[in-house]
């Protein structure tokens, strides 16, 4: 979660971002009505803190990597979490940087 | 018939080309009439999947795409991907609502859309005059139907 959240928004310029919404989980331009119902939140505009983006960003990346009711493990979770078209370096960047710092998967 | 048509476009810079029967100004209106939750100011990629008949319903579905640059986004870019359907009916056009999705669709076959996934975890999205399934399977992963 820590490496996941600092590869989201650790950047010492997004300090505003990582102590509000450190999974990205609810940026307004990437919104979705399935958020609601999946994740938990209200809407686009929520007030986020982080631990509303924490809970919200587990439910959704546990979605995200749900095929045919299977957890399908945390890097094809994290692409498609991503969603943008270097997902995978996404997903691998967050995987990497976990097993560096802490020595084990997350 | 298989019909298929595609029409990639950036939102800012113009207008998509859409068929005549379809007709951008009022995807446009329909889409804010309609209260969709997605942006449509901004470097969007719009593409028509294809129009459905069945009955007296007639469909529009179109491909969603919002990324975010490099430049704009904090960490990673992110993206976000749509199914948008439409009703066309003597009144114009109006917005049903949209299916959240990890990729773009194929086309339309008759009253499906058709997605690039293996059959055994769903790669259809069937229409019927009840309206839009509110739930389906696309790749093994469910998906709801929302604005």
């Amino acid at each position: 979660m820590k490496t996941w959240a600092m590869v989201e928004s650790g950047s010492s310029a997004d300090r505003k971002v990582f102590l509000t919404d450190p999974f990205q989980v609810n940026n307004p331009q990437d919104w979705v009505p399935a958020k609601v119902t999946i994740a938990g939140l209200t809407g686009p505009h929520q007030p986020m803190t982080p631990a509303i983006s924490a809970t919200a960003a587990l439910k959704w990346l546990l979605y995200k990597g749900t095929k045919q009711g299977t957890y399908m493990g945390r890097y094809m979770a994290l692409r498609d979490y991503n969603g943008s078209k270097i997902k995978s370096y996404y997903a691998a960047e967050v995987m990497f940087r976990t097993i560096i710092n802490f020595g084990v998967h997350g | 018939m298989f019909v298929f048509s595609i029409f990639s476009v950036a939102v800012i810079a113009s207008q998509p080309s859409w068929p005549a029967s379809v007709g951008t100004t009022k995807i446009w209106h329909a889409l804010r009439a309609g209260h969709f939750t997605g942006v449509l100011d901004h470097d969007v990629k719009l593409r028509l999947v294809g129009t459905i008949s069945v009955g007296k319903t007639r469909y529009a579905l179109a491909y969603y795409g919002w990324e975010q640059t490099e430049r704009e986004a904090i960490g990673y870019p992110h993206a976000t991907h749509r199914l948008l359907v439409f009703e066309k009916t003597d009144k114009g056009l109006s917005y049903l609502g949209s299916y959240d999705i990890n990729d773009p669709p194929l086309g339309v076959k008759n009253n499906r859309v058709i997605f690039d996934y293996p059959a055994d975890g769903g790669n259809t999205v069937t229409f019927d005059e009840k309206g839009p399934p509110p739930t389906l399977s696309l790749d093994g992963q469910y998906h709801e139907f929302g604005k």
